[in-house]
């Protein structure tokens, strides 16, 4: 398989000539209806947020991105504390998910043998079929009390007399428990997208460093882990966009709070679940354009992001000539 | 262990022993891919400083055999070799993996550079194994002059080592394996995917390197197995079925099977 792969950058210059013609207008005219329609959803989709959101950008500006204060009664309204909480949860979860996930995938790809290999890589596809709301409620009644029996009261006894931020009640849900679970959530997506593209490195690449007399560890991360690089990235950057929009595990175990979080065992809202956890309890105009200026933020952030990504993949790619 | 590959580096094959013309001798090599067997008995010895040169049609073992005298072949699952193969007179499989690689380089059909800067990809086998920084960058521009790639990318050593042309590559390759002074040197069908001045490039780089070297070559170009090397087997079926002089051998070949190759009625 590895051999056909690196054989493809041989052949693909002839393919594309004998492609020519007619064949090639009718695809470029489809890839042209595709973009086309793409785009036309997204602008859709932005318009109708924008719209929606409009009364309260014009009533609170910017300063929406940078106030606290989540006050219904009176019309008070800022959004940093779940802009902090997206961040925080999402990056929490990453860092747990990517290093985790890259091990694993490393250890399938490296250390398994192969007939153990497939079946191990299917049984981590699978956690991706669970849905979301399960795994929110594994969250809720397996994982939260878990972490209030045992971790967290261990921190509180332990370490809270000594630094604020672990200075907290052990509430179970909160934080960490959403960081937690959607760190579970997120490792299928890395450990899958990132095998393959480990499982795409030439044997040659690989054998090239076993030639040299160098050991297991080092033909693997600093040969075989470089070359999939591009590949591993992308996994990562899918995985970041689930994690910031990811809504309903994390609005049923984050616990809810309209504060800046100051101890890792608060309870808070990211931005998409806050839209979840309060849309039901709108009352008044205002407010439903609150939240969906939230959810516009989450949109911005997600498109900006992705966008980040492109450009880092691409720069990465271009200066080391190899292309996905 | 460092310590003593440092020392090999420096000492530059003084530790040649007068009584050991062959550097290499393999005796009744078999080889299996699980059930298949695809070396039967193979025996050739290797002179020293000598190239010998592998030929035969494809799938006859050529790899297979170049392969399992690095023992690269136990990265493969399920492939398993007996029989004696002997460096400098010690077996192979009783020595370090590690430590055997460095002695014996390899050069594979495609250049595989690592996805690192020109200097890089020569620089971090030696780091990993412990040369002292200040060495590093000697011996990276040592190894890039006897592998007469230094001129063309002296002034572009930090660029990626994928902006360089095939034939490039794998000089580059080559350059690599030399930069921790190998013994042996075996080449896998290595100007396979260059144009004839790659190819002539990397030819008169051999005659040049078996001055400190022994070197095995699998090659598909007869010619090639002529220009090149000194001694030549010709394997098929995953036997070798003739091990001559390269001249003898291309000349008056004892088989009529060899003959019936390098005559090109098949293969
Ligand atoms: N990993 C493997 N598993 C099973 N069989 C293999 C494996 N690699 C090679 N073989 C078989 O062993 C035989 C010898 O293969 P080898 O690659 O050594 O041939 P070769 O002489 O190098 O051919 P070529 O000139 O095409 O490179 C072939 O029949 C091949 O099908
Ligand atoms: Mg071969």
């Amino acid at each position: 398989m590895a051999t056909m792969v690196a054989e493809a950058p041989l052949t693909r210059p002839r393919e594309k000539k004998a492609r020519a013609g007619r064949g090639d207008r009718i695809y470029h005219i489809l890839i042209k209806a595709i973009v086309g329609m793409v785009l036309a959803i997204f602008a859709g989709v932005f318009t109708v947020v924008v719209i929606g959101a409009w009364p309260a950008v014009k009533r609170f500006g910017l300063g929406f991105l940078i106030h606290t204060g989540w006050d219904p009664v009176h019309l008070v309204f800022g959004a940093l504390p779940f802009i902090v909480g997206t961040i925080l949860v999402a990056l929490g979860a990453m860092i747990l998910a990517a290093g985790i996930g890259l091990m694993t995938a490393v250890c399938i790809t490296e250390l398994l043998p192969r007939w153990l290999q497939a079946p191990v890589t299917y049984l981590i596809e699978l956690l991706a079929f669970i849905p979301s709301v399960v795994y929110g409620l594994f969250g809720l009644l397996v994982l939260a009390p878990f972490l209030q029996d045992t971790v967290e009261v261990w921190i509180m006894e332990h370490l809270g007399p000594h630094f604020e931020v672990f200075n907290g009640a052990p509430y179970g849900v909160g934080y960490m428990s959403a960081i937690l679970i959607l760190a579970i959530m997120l490792l299928p997506l890395i450990v899958t997208l990132s095998r393959e593209a480990l499982v795409l490195v030439p044997r040659d690449v690989r054998e090239g460093g076993y030639a040299l007399g160098l050991q297991k560890w080092d033909v693997v991360w600093g040969i075989i882990v470089p070359y999939a690089r591009n590949g591993i990235l992308g996994s990562l950057v899918l995985a970041l966009g689930r994690a910031l929009g990811e809504t309903i595990a994390v609005a049923m175990t984050i616990g809810g709070g309209y504060s800046l979080p100051k101890t890792v065992m608060d309870q808070g809202y990211t931005l998409a679940s806050v839209i979840a956890n309060e849309f039901n309890e709108v009352s008044s105009d205002m407010y439903l354009s609150a939240l969906i200026y939230c959810g516009l933020i989450l949109l911005v952030i997600t498109v900006v992001v992705n966008i980040l990504a492109y450009f880092l993949i691409r720069r990465l790619s271009g200066a080391h000539g190899f292309k996905a | 262990m460092e310590v003593r590959d440092t020392d090999i580096l420096k000492s530059d094959q003084s530790a040649a022993s007068v009584d050991q013309a062959y550097k290499l001798r393999v005796k009744d090599l078999n080889f299996y891919y699980g059930a298949f067997q695809a070396l039967h008995g193979i025996s050739i010895n290797a002179e020293k400083n000598r190239v010998t040169a592998f030929i035969g049609p494809s799938g006859c073992g050529k790899s297979t055999f170049l392969r399992t005298l690095n023992r690269m072949h136990e990265e493969t699952p399920g492939a398993r070799v007996d029989g004696e193969v002997l460096l400098d007179g010690e077996s192979i499989f009783d020595r370090d993996i590690s430590e055997l690689r460095r002695s014996v380089g390899m050069v594979f059909q495609r250049s595989t550079p690592f996805p690192k800067s020109i200097f890089e990809n020569i620089a971090y086998g030696l780091r990993i194994r412990g040369v002292d920084r200040s060495s590093i960058s000697d011996l990276v521009e040592q190894s890039l002059k006897r592998a007469n790639l230094w001129e063309e990318v002296k002034h572009k050593l930090n660029k990626s080592a994928s902006s360089l042309s095939g034939g490039q590559q794998q000089r580059l390759c080559i350059a690599r394996a030399l930069a921790v002074n190998p013994e042996l040197l075996l080449l896998d069908e290595p100007c396979s995917a260059l144009d004839p001045i790659g190819t002539s490039k990397i030819e008169d780089l051999l005659l040049e390197i078996k001055e400190t070297c022994t070197i095995l070559i699998v090659t598909h170009n007869m010619q090639q197995a002529a220009r090149v090397s000194d001694y030549t087997g010709f394997f098929l079926s995953g036997k070798l079925i003739e091990f001559n002089d390269t001249k003898s051998m291309f000349e008056t070949p004892s088989s009529k099977l060899t003959e019936d190759y390098i005559t090109g009625r098949f293969g």
